[in-house]
């Protein structure tokens, strides 16, 4: 892929190793995403006091919590459309800083919206490559000339890798069905999401059926060795989905569990609060 | 095919709003009988020292060939009389813009007030406060829809103008054939009179036939493409009447694309430059031209004769000028070419 | 029920979430070709419209009625092809016939200074381009600007412009018009390449098929369809959002230059009226043509063909001998019917 080129604010190796590793994580593995300290206000809002987090390669991390308890926050820090008032990121043990999304993106953090962020009047190619758009060569490229039928041969190909049918990359992103945007949005994320890929909400809008063929999805990418952060509320699917769950708990992270260890009901007790009064994180 | 832009009406095309052909020979006789009457008043009264007069000419805008020529004329007319011209207006046909200028020159306390207004109901209340005041107010082109608070009142006689078109065309093509009108948009007072007397002439000619009424919405574009297809529809074409600047001239180009020129003889309305360079290449053949010189020497004499209290001399019915015929033949004629809009004070 | 508006009157980047299509997995195939078929529809219209004045007045059929057609079309064909532009990226541009008469002016003022001032005609004509096409494409950047900058509705703006712009004609050369030009706008208006095809016909083509080709072929082209169809996403995607409408409305303001100067070399003379009313014609065309106010969708054919269907009817009105008011109810009729199809296919498309 093209435009691989570390935005400014990059230096290397600050937090290499000093991150605990967890139960389930290979030992002295680097972590693909390392976030340490995080914290954001709005206002007088305290939106994220001090976030920890680490997600290793290949890994699937559930990302849970009631509303309002900083979800969206962090996922939007890492994924660059939010800057934090302090703490670091790391990805691969490189510090880096982004202020825009298009740089986590350079680096190769991919997000998949709740809202999927397609296009409806471009074609499945078309949004698949919106802004990294191939050009043909010799002198037309001048013009920006796309590569079209490279594009849409590159596109079906990636939407294959996922195991994603789309009668045709032609059709227009708006004519397809729930389902099948759904899976567009995540192939575009798998495509050029080389370290990581973020899910926000992704079954939200959808039926059971579906939820089922997202799931297939997460689990093949997690299987190609690129770590999947799953949002979700959809608690029974994080758990199916999910080996380690993260609980945020009014801006802080109060639980990482391990699925072996742990129940849906320790994760609601979490959520909730309630395991606070026994535990302490 | 065009459509009206309500946000975009430039409306100062339209100028001249005549109240009506009635009055079309009382005013003509008037023109010259008057004329007669108050030149005579004005040489008798400039002789001893007589009262300094200002009066105030406010032109629908400034810039426009017609109203700097009606100008022309009543500075002239001042000079004369030993009467102060005081020219001042908008820059464009706007009614947001002569408002706030009618209103503050009342404060000047001018002697008479000469005015096209650009709305004929919106401008009665800044026009009833000179009235109110005890200035004279006297109407030149446009007029108010009420027309009992004026002292007087001169425009162009639209009708007739349209007539005169129709004799020209009908001359130029041996009193045979079909004929078209190329119109501005319905509802506008000055260019459907235009029309209605050109149509009525047409009547009077057993071999001659209006075959088509066009309306251009004041594109030049738009006339020209009716223009060429008006000459392929109709084979038996010898005449196009445009009823304004842009109708004639796009007529005139129409005319001359289709290869038409000389075969097919077109009337505009009035003589602006552009229109005369026309004229004389033969694109158009026919001007009728308005005469704003005259308005403007007339609006100043009625003033005059208000002010020196020879009221019974100003008309009670709104005066209606004859226009001038102007042809490719004759606009050389220093007669005819006077006529001319001029295009500086 | 609150009414939805278009883009257009919303600040840029705030306009609402996209159309998204009813879920279902299958579609019968007749819905594909009722998909196929409405891309040329308006195609057929055309063949039609042109059948039935042809079959009333063969006339139609003549080289003359040819020529005057597409001499009409010239200054529709550019501010259509302009207002694409913005209409694709969820905008408008209101200004562009304003545009046309401003730039047409300075330029006839500027070339008739040079002239006085005893310079060359070619010089004096090349200048005269230049000063329309740079000063047409700084006022589309100024609209640009000031809806990216300031996020102000584009409708706001660009009435601001036309209401401002189109005022200004009638400030230069005492509003009167400029008739002393260099005799090469003229040829440039009245030569015909073989007799059948206008210089400034030859322009607008070529112009209509550059623009169409970087609209439909080119990265630029694909930005414009996906800021217009999901801005939220194409910021997403890294797309510098403001820079691209900043290009989209000074594109529109260019080619509004443009067609100021083929206006004036039609006519020969530089006419401060020009163009007045023309942005509601060069929407209309736009319109015909398939594309949607809400921006993402349209086609450079489909303006083309549009376009000449508003042409058409000025010409073929006259022909078949329907009064002239007839024009723009006609016109008012197509408009409706061409978006009213419009959706009938949409709908059947997304079922």
């Amino acid at each position: 892929m093209e435009d691989q080129e570390l935005p400014g604010g990059t230096d290397a190796g600050s937090s290499n190793g000093a991150a605990p590793a967890p139960r389930s994580g290979a030992s002295g593995v680097v972590p693909t995403i390392a976030v340490r300290g995080i914290t954001k206000h709005f206002g007088s809002v305290q939106a994220l006091r001090g976030v920890d987090l680490e997600i290793y390669p290949g890994e699937v991390v559930g990302l849970v919590g009631d509303n309002g308890a900083g979800k969206s926050t962090l996922v939007n820090i890492i994924s660059g459309g939010l800057q934090p008032n302090a703490g670091t990121i790391s990805v691969e043990g490189k510090r880096v800083t982004f202020s825009s999304s298009l740089e986590a993106r350079r680096l190769g953090i991919e997000t998949v919206y709740q809202d999927l962020a397609l296009a409806p009047d471009l074609s499945v190619w078309a949004n698949i490559f919106l802004g990294r758009e191939r050009s043909v060569k010799g002198p037309l490229r001048w013009f920006g000339w796309l590569d079209r039928k490279t594009m849409a041969k590159e596109a079906q190909a990636d939407l294959d890798r996922t195991r994603i049918r789309i009668d045709s990359v032609n059709s227009l992103a708006g004519r397809l069905s729930g389902g099948q945007r759904q899976a567009i949005a995540v192939g575009r994320a798998v495509a050029w999401g080389s370290k990581v890929v973020l899910m926000d909400e992704p079954t939200a809008a959808l039926g059971v059926e579906q939820q089922e063929r997202v799931g297939q999805l997460v689990e093949s990418v997690a299987g190609q060795g690129v770590p999947v952060l799953l949002i979700s509320h959809n608690l029974p699917q994080v758990y199916r989905l999910c080996k380690r769950v993260i609980v945020l708990f009014q801006g802080q992270v109060v639980a990482n569990l391990q699925r072996d260890d742990s129940t849906v009901d320790d994760i609601v007790s979490w959520i909730t609060g309630a395991a606070l009064g026994t535990k302490t994180p | 095919m065009r459509m009206r832009n309500p946000l975009r009406n430039r409306g100062w095309r339209y100028r001249a709003a005549g109240s009506g052909a009635a009055a079309l020979l009382a005013a003509t006789a008037l023109a010259s009988g008057v004329t007669g009457a108050g030149t005579a008043a004005a040489s008798a009264t400039t002789k001893h020292a007589a009262p300094k007069y200002n009066v105030v000419l406010i032109p629908g805008l400034t810039t426009d060939p017609f109203y700097i020529t009606m100008g022309i004329g009543a500075k002239a007319e001042a000079a004369k009389l030993g009467v102060n011209l005081i020219w001042k207006g908008a820059t464009t046909w706007s009614t947001t813009l002569q408002t706030p200028i009618v209103n503050a020159t009342l404060a000047t306390h001018p002697s008479a007030l000469l005015i096209a207004p650009t709305d004929s109901k919106a401008l009665f209340k800044p026009i009833d406060a000179y009235v109110k005041a005890g200035i004279p107010v006297i109407t030149v082109d446009t007029t108010l829809a009420n027309q009992s608070i004026l002292a007087g009142a001169v425009s162009s006689d639209n009708f007739q103008g349209g007539e005169a078109a129709a004799k020209a065309i009908a001359a130029a093509a041996h009193y045979k054939g079909g004929v078209a009108v190329i119109n501005v948009e319905k509802g506008v007072s000055t260019t459907d009179l235009r029309q209605e007397g050109f149509l009525a002439q047409m009547k009077k000619y057993p071999h001659m036939k209006v075959v088509a009424t066009e309306y251009d919405n004041d594109s030049q574009t738009t006339a020209e493409s009716q223009a060429r297809a008006l000459i392929l529809a109709h084979s038996n074409l010898v005449g196009i009447f445009g009823t304004n600047l842009y109708s004639a001239q796009g007529a005139g180009d129409g005319v001359a694309a289709s290869g038409d020129k000389g075969k097919i003889f077109v009337a505009g309305y009035d003589a602006e430059p552009s229109e005369v360079k026309l004229l004389r290449q033969g694109v158009i053949n026919i001007l009728v031209a308005q005469n704003p010189a005259q308005e403007g020497k007339l609006g100043v004499q009625y003033a005059y004769d208000y002010l020196t209290g020879k009221k019974n001399l100003i008309p009670k019915k709104q005066v209606l000028l004859p226009n001038v015929v102007m042809t490719t033949q004759d606009i050389n004629n220093p007669a005819i070419a006077k006529y001319i809009y001029k295009t500086s004070l | 029920m609150p009414v939805k508006l278009p883009p257009a009157f919303s600040p840029p980047g705030t306009a609402a979430s996209p159309r998204v299509a009813r879920r279902g997995e299958e579609r019968p195939a007749w819905i594909g070709v009722v998909d196929r078929i409405g891309d040329v529809w308006i195609v057929g219209v055309l063949g039609l419209m042109v059948l039935v004045f042809g079959l009333l007045n063969t006339q139609l059929f003549t080289k003359d009625a040819w020529l005057s057609i597409s001499n009409y079309s010239v200054q529709f064909l550019l501010l259509a092809a302009g207002q694409l532009f913005v209409i694709l990226t969820g905008g408008i541009d209101l200004s562009d016939g304003a545009i046309l008469g401003f730039t047409g002016m300075v330029s006839g003022a500027v070339m008739q200074s040079m002239l006085n001032s005893h310079e060359g005609n070619v010089v004096t004509t090349v200048a005269g381009f230049l000063v329309a096409l740079v000063l047409g494409a700084l006022i589309g950047f100024g609209n640009g600007f000031l809806i990216t900058r300031l996020k102000l509705p584009p409708f706001i703006v660009t009435l601001g412009s036309l209401t401002a712009i189109g005022a200004a004609p009638s400030l230069i050369n005492g509003g009167t018009e400029v008739s002393n030009l260099p005799p090469q706008i003229g040829t440039i208006g009245t030569s015909a390449i073989g007799g059948w095809v206008y210089t400034t016909f030859l322009v607008a083509v070529v112009v209509t098929v550059g623009f169409g080709l970087l609209l439909h072929r080119t990265r630029f082209g694909l930005r414009t369809f996906a800021i217009g169809s999901n801005g939220l996403s194409a910021r997403r995607a890294g797309i510098n959002v403001d820079r691209h409408i900043v290009l989209v409305y000074t594109i529109s303001g260019l080619l509004s230059g443009l067609a100021g100067m083929m206006v004036m070399a039609n006519f020969n003379v530089a006419n401060p009226l020009s163009g007045q009313n023309d942005e509601l014609d060069a929407i209309a065309a736009v319109v015909i043509g398939g594309a949607s106010l809400f921006g993402g969708r349209g086609h450079m054919l489909g303006t083309f063909v549009g376009t000449m269907i508003i042409s058409l009817l000025v010409t073929g009105l006259v022909l078949v001998n329907v009064n002239g008011s007839w024009t723009e109810v006609a016109t008012g009729v197509i408009i409706v019917a061409a978006v009213a199809l419009d959706q009938v296919r949409l709908r059947l498309a997304e079922r």
